[in-house]
């Protein structure tokens, strides 16, 4: 074995353990325990278990890349996965707490007195979850393949056993201290490299000034950072890093959209509303949204500074070099298949330029290698001047190396993709099980059951629920991407409108709710399906005032918004018992014994 | 009115005095407006100078970055933080001045 594969499994082995130790101390018995942890969870360790809960495989591993080839455009992530959370704090968590049961169905059926509505609910709240949940199985595979050799099968089976062990064992207490520790690991893991990097490349230790400072090393070194990324995205022929809403990029309405589906549906995902149930009070509910913000703030505003390191470093070392002297790193990623140079022109150099190097959106690679030693790519080459196919993962995934970094750092970083993937994971997993035992079963088809078959019902769906997500995980159906646009769009035109209604008009009645969650939900589902499933061609033109499927949330909600009041003011008010209950969530120190008796 | 509390039961729709009612009406009050000043200003930040006039204030640079092109990638986040500091510490402040704070004692039954 080599140096790197005993750190690697150093650290995957010692990370495992302690989660599955803390799994064994914070073992439940009892459904409070199991869905809110017993209201228990220390405010701060609250926010670090939010942010491992909210940060997944794909903000961990996908996004910096993500934005390294978007630049400006990949602003809408950042923006829309931080800004949500100022809604949740604002206007969800500390009401919801007050309402004090332990699910959003919980809510939605209560405040609209209505089966049906919290039908609707636990259809939006299963179906969310699970297209989540299938990516970070997948995730967990990914890192377990392209870290340690495995296979991508091996690695999910390994996610499904940790993952199944302390979510039904533990339940959302378990979950939670494990997050607080998966936490820790992904953010040194992240952290970490960055400001390796940071210094390395602008003499600055801190990412996100460094981000603004002048490079020191290669060819562009006296230039600003963003000013050098400039440059050599149009010798290259690409739009401008800092470029707006120029041709080959998003347009300004279609940013917009997105940001805010992204926003309200992050504050709308029933994952991280459950979070704001575990806490004792309803000042710790706000408090705790603050600290998640900024647990999560120190990721999303290094990631923006690493994408673009990369960026840099990537065009900087191997653009218009010889493939025979390319880095290590780009070699061994060639070796993993995430990145594939066709040698277009035959002069033995690897070029960057526009568009895609070949057809298709992944290398099927031949057994045969080229003249220059390179692996051959069996994809029809493209009419353009590129040349190189990189995979968004490896930004991430690659700095250490690209930075010469020692073994330990690269091991750390596998751990924290691991950490990354399980914490979100383990969260969905509750959030499905929960909306089986408690939603379906407890209150619409079997109110008359014990806590103790409450209890196992839970684990039974968890567990049932992990092992559908891993075996999605192995196989994943060839929509999975496309799912994602649903998991946010849906949650925004679903449970935000109602949620906030519900909790800032009395007069919103039930027929208003239901019919509004299913006019946003129809209207959402129906535009993705024709343009991601039907007409996939279609481009900005057909679209409806030029926003794509991943931002259509955004009308949604306001539809959602639009139909619920409009009907609520047609119908018969809600019932004095319901106003009294909204009255009841709006005073933090009101509580519903009280009100009782108020009602009599 | 900061020296009213409500009752520690409420046995009738009386107990519940005109003067409590004013209390928590003000008390809602304040919040809502203070939500909304902070929506106000995250709409801005988020949705106007990151997005709509990220174009012009990309004419400026400061410190390496291009204004907008900053708050978009940086400077939102960093306001977001803030604003979330302001509500939590504004609302544990209405909250106590108007004698409706949550002590954590008297957290909802459980029902099963």
């Amino acid at each position: 074995m080599t140096d790197q594969t005993v750190w690697n499994l150093a650290f995957v082995a010692v990370s495992f353990s302690l989660y599955i130790g803390i799994a064994i101390w914070s073992r439940v018995r009892s459904t409070e325990g199991f869905y809110v942890a017993g209201h228990g969870v220390p405010t701060i360790l609250n926010g670090m278990a939010t942010g491992a809960d909210w940060m997944s495989a794909a903000s961990f591993m996908g996004m910096a890349g993500l934005i390294s080839v978007m630049g400006y455009t990949g602003s809408m992530y950042l923006i829309g996965w931080t800004g949500g959370y100022v809604l949740l704090a604002m206007l969800l968590a500390p009401y919801l707490r007050k309402f004090g049961k332990f699910t959003v169905p919980d809510f939605v059926g209560d405040r609209y007195y209505s089966n049906a509505a919290r039908a609707v609910a636990i259809f939006c709240a299963i179906f969310v979850s699970f297209t989540y949940v299938c990516g970070q199985m997948r995730g967990v595979g990914i890192v377990f393949a392209n870290l340690l050799g495995w296979n991508i099968t091996a690695g999910v089976m390994v996610g499904i056993g940790m993952v199944f062990f302390y979510a039904t064992l533990g339940g959302m207490k378990g979950i939670t201290y494990t997050q607080v520790a998966q936490y820790c690991v992904l953010i040194c893991a992240f952290v970490i490299p960055a400001v390796a990097i940071s210094y390395q490349m602008t003499g600055n230790p801190v990412p996100q000034l460094g981000f603004g400072s002048k490079i020191t090393v290669g060819d562009n070194a006296g230039l600003f950072l963003l000013e050098a990324l400039d440059k050599i995205h149009s010798d290259l022929g690409l739009p401008e890093y800092t470029a707006t809403f120029v041709a080959g990029k998003k347009s300004m309405i279609d940013v917009l959209a997105v940001t805010v589906a992204l926003m309200v549906g992050t504050a709308g995902l029933p994952h991280v509303i459950i979070r704001f149930y575990t806490v004792k009070t309803v000042g710790a509910a706000r408090w705790s949204a603050f600290w998640a913000l900024i647990f999560i703030g120190i990721l999303y505003t290094t990631a923006p500074a690493v994408g673009a390191f990369a960026r840099v470093n990537l065009l900087q070392t191997t653009h218009n070099k010889a493939y025979t002297a390319a880095p290590d790193w780009f070699k061994k990623w060639e070796t993993s298949g995430l990145i594939a140079w066709v040698d277009k022109n035959n002069d033995g150099k690897i070029q960057f330029g526009q568009g895609g190097a070949f057809e298709g959106k992944k290398p099927a690679f031949a057994t045969e290698r080229g003249t220059h030693g390179q692996r051959m790519v069996t994809n029809k080459p493209n009419d353009t001047p590129n040349e190189i196919y990189v995979d968004l993962d490896i930004m991430v995934l690659a700095n250490p190396e690209i930075a010469k970094l020692p073994a330990w750092v690269v091991a750390l970083v596998a751990a924290g993709g691991l950490a990354a993937a399980l914490s979100t994971a383990a969260g969905l997993l509750l959030v499905i099980s929960s909306s089986v035992s408690h939603d379906l079963l407890k209150r619409m088809l079997k109110p008359d059951m014990s806590e103790k078959q409450e209890l196992f019902a839970a684990r039974v769906a968890a567990g049932v629920a992990v092992v559908i997500a891993g075996y999605f995980g192995v196989y994943p159906p060839a929509y999975v991407a496309a799912l994602v646009a649903f998991a946010f769009g849906l949650a925004a035109s679903s449970f935000f409108p109602i949620i906030i209604l519900g909790i800032f008009s009395k007069r919103t009645n039930k027929e208003g709710a239901i019919s509004g969650m299913v006019c946003g939900i129809g209207f959402t589902a129906a535009y993705i399906i024709y343009f991601k499933f039907m007409n996939k061609s279609a481009g900005p033109d057909e679209w409806l005032f030029g926003i794509s499927p991943e931002g259509i949330g955004t009308v949604g909600m306001l539809i959602n918004f639009a139909v619920t009041l409009v009907v609520s003011k047609f119908t018969p008010e809600p019932p004095a018992e319901v106003k009294l209950q909204v009255e009841m969530i709006r005073y933090p120190n009101y509580h519903p014994s009280m009100l009782k008796k108020v009602a009599k | 009115m900061a020296e009213e509390k409500i009752p520690a039961t409420v046995e009738s729709d009386s107990d519940l005095s005109a003067l409590v009612q004013e209390n928590h009406r003000a008390y809602w009050k304040a919040n809502i407006r203070l939500v909304l000043i902070l929506l106000a200003i995250w709409f801005v930040v988020g949705c106007v100078l990151s997005i709509l006039l990220v174009d012009q204030l990309n004419k400026f640079t400061v410190a390496g970055f291009p204004v907008g092109f900053w708050f978009s990638q940086q400077g939102s986040i960093l306001i977001f933080i803030v604003l979330v500091y302001i509500y939590a510490s504004r609302l544990q402040k209405l909250d106590r001045e108007f004698g409706v704070e949550d002590d954590g004692a008297g957290a909802p039954p459980i029902e099963h």
